[in-house]
């Protein structure tokens, strides 16, 4: 599928540049010439395809579908996948969330949407795609899914209503749905679709420094950290590693165009592939910006216990992916 | 009521899109040189009261417009006749 790109790869520095197939940096160049367009070029069709999916699935229906019908528990699934479907920037947690919980969803299946939305995401996915393959790239999304779904549940049985900020509380005594009182303008598919191209485009421009900085450094990295080096201080199942990844990883806001290249050549030089995920969901997952900003509608101790349960799930699931991978 | 000063609010918080959107309203209305009232709305309550959910959200004559993008300056334009 991609043989397109390694025959231009090797045109543009073979021939065109003049850098031998066998030295090491015409390897190299032509590598990393190879992997930047593959990626960008994934990074555009799957941002763009999840672009369509989602003009389709508009976030308010699924907000009224999920208020208005008993589901027996595939609530907290729906909620979980359509967090995987919507792209939203970070800052729109706060309203997102002011949203479903006026709008009479339960708090545990807003929490499954405001989990797997940063997880799973258009850049994640391609990224993974491009740099692991498709079964990674499954696992990765699949699992991702389910921790929203699990971890939503279980945040809804802990009945945190309670620990919603003062703001919210006021909000929700004081509502009387004013919805409507303003008009909408609403687009046909066709109206969209040049919009769906120009910010896949958008999307793809704004990370492509990422994407190259962070394949740089991975090159250099294959080049200079010993084989198996890792293998010896982190990866030979010490039970302790997976935890350690995560935590690391919690505090740290990385884009995942930069942080995949990386992570991938950890994996080549000997962590494991489950520990790995675990990091990936962990930095793209939970990040201290959002926290921030969630402090408008919880409370720390709320906070605390969202990002406590996700943290402990991913761990869970490090382990899991260790064991079946 | 009739009125050719335009009413822009970009709802928003401190992000780069949010930011960007709002560069791009006062430039495209620069260049128009249309007369208009651009507010930066940051204020969660008032977001609450119009249904915001994505950011940014951009509002003209009180009709949402753009939600959760950044649209393009041809759209912009177009939005505003």
């Amino acid at each position: 599928m991609f043989d397109w790109i390694q025959n231009f790869a090797d045109w543009l520095i073979y021939n065109l540049f003049q850098i031998g197939a066998d030295t090491h940096l015409g390897v190299a160049l032509n590598f990393f010439v190879y992997d930047t367009i593959k990626i960008l070029f994934l990074l555009f069709v799957i941002v763009f395809l999840m672009g369509i999916v989602n003009a389709y699935f508009p976030i308010d229906k699924l907000k009224n579908y999920l208020a208005n019908n008993k589901l027996f528990g595939l609530e907290y699934f729906f909620a979980s996948l359509f967090g995987a479907i919507t792209p939203f920037c970070s800052c729109s947690s706060v309203p997102l969330f002011i949203g479903f919980v006026r709008g009479g969803i339960p708090l545990g299946v807003t929490f499954s949407f405001l989990i797997t939305s940063p997880l799973v995401n258009e850049v994640a996915v391609a990224m993974f795609l491009g740099m692991f393959g498709l079964k990674a790239t499954l696992i990765y999304a699949i699992s991702g899914i389910l921790l929203g779904t699990i971890g939503g549940w279980v945040l809804g049985k802990m009945k945190l209503e309670h620990l919603l900020s003062d703001w919210v509380k006021t909000l929700l005594a004081n509502d009387q749905l004013s919805a409507n009182e303003y008009e909408e303008e609403k687009l046909t598919f066709r109206q969209r679709l040049p919009e769906i191209t120009r910010s896949a485009w958008e999307i793809v421009r704004g990370v492509v420094l990422y994407v190259i900085i962070g394949i740089a450094i991975g090159a250099a990295m294959h080049g200079y950290v010993p084989e198996n080096f890792f293998a010896q201080y982190l990866g030979s199942g010490a039970w302790w590693t997976v935890p350690l990844a995560v935590i690391l990883a919690v505090p740290m806001y990385a884009n995942a165009a930069g942080i995949v290249p990386v992570i991938q050549v950890f994996v080549a030089k000997g962590v494991p592939i489950g520990t790995a995920i675990a990091f990936m969901m962990a930095t793209v997952g939970l990040s201290l910006p959002e926290a921030t900003l969630l402090k408008k509608v919880m409370t720390m101790k709320m906070i605390g216990i969202f990002f406590g349960t996700v943290t402990l799930f991913i761990i869970l699931s490090g382990f899991l992916f260790n064991v079946l991978l | 009521m009739p009125s050719d000063v335009k009413q822009i609010v970009v709802f928003g918080a401190n992000c780069g899109k949010c930011k960007k959107a709002e560069t791009l309203i006062r430039s495209v209305i620069n260049k128009l040189k249309l007369h208009a009232d651009i507010t930066k709305c940051e204020d969660w309550d008032v977001m609450v009261k119009h249904n915001v959910t994505y950011l940014p959200t951009i509002m003209i004559d009180n009709v949402i417009k753009f939600k959760g993008i950044v649209p393009s300056e041809n759209e912009l334009i177009k939005s505003l006749n």
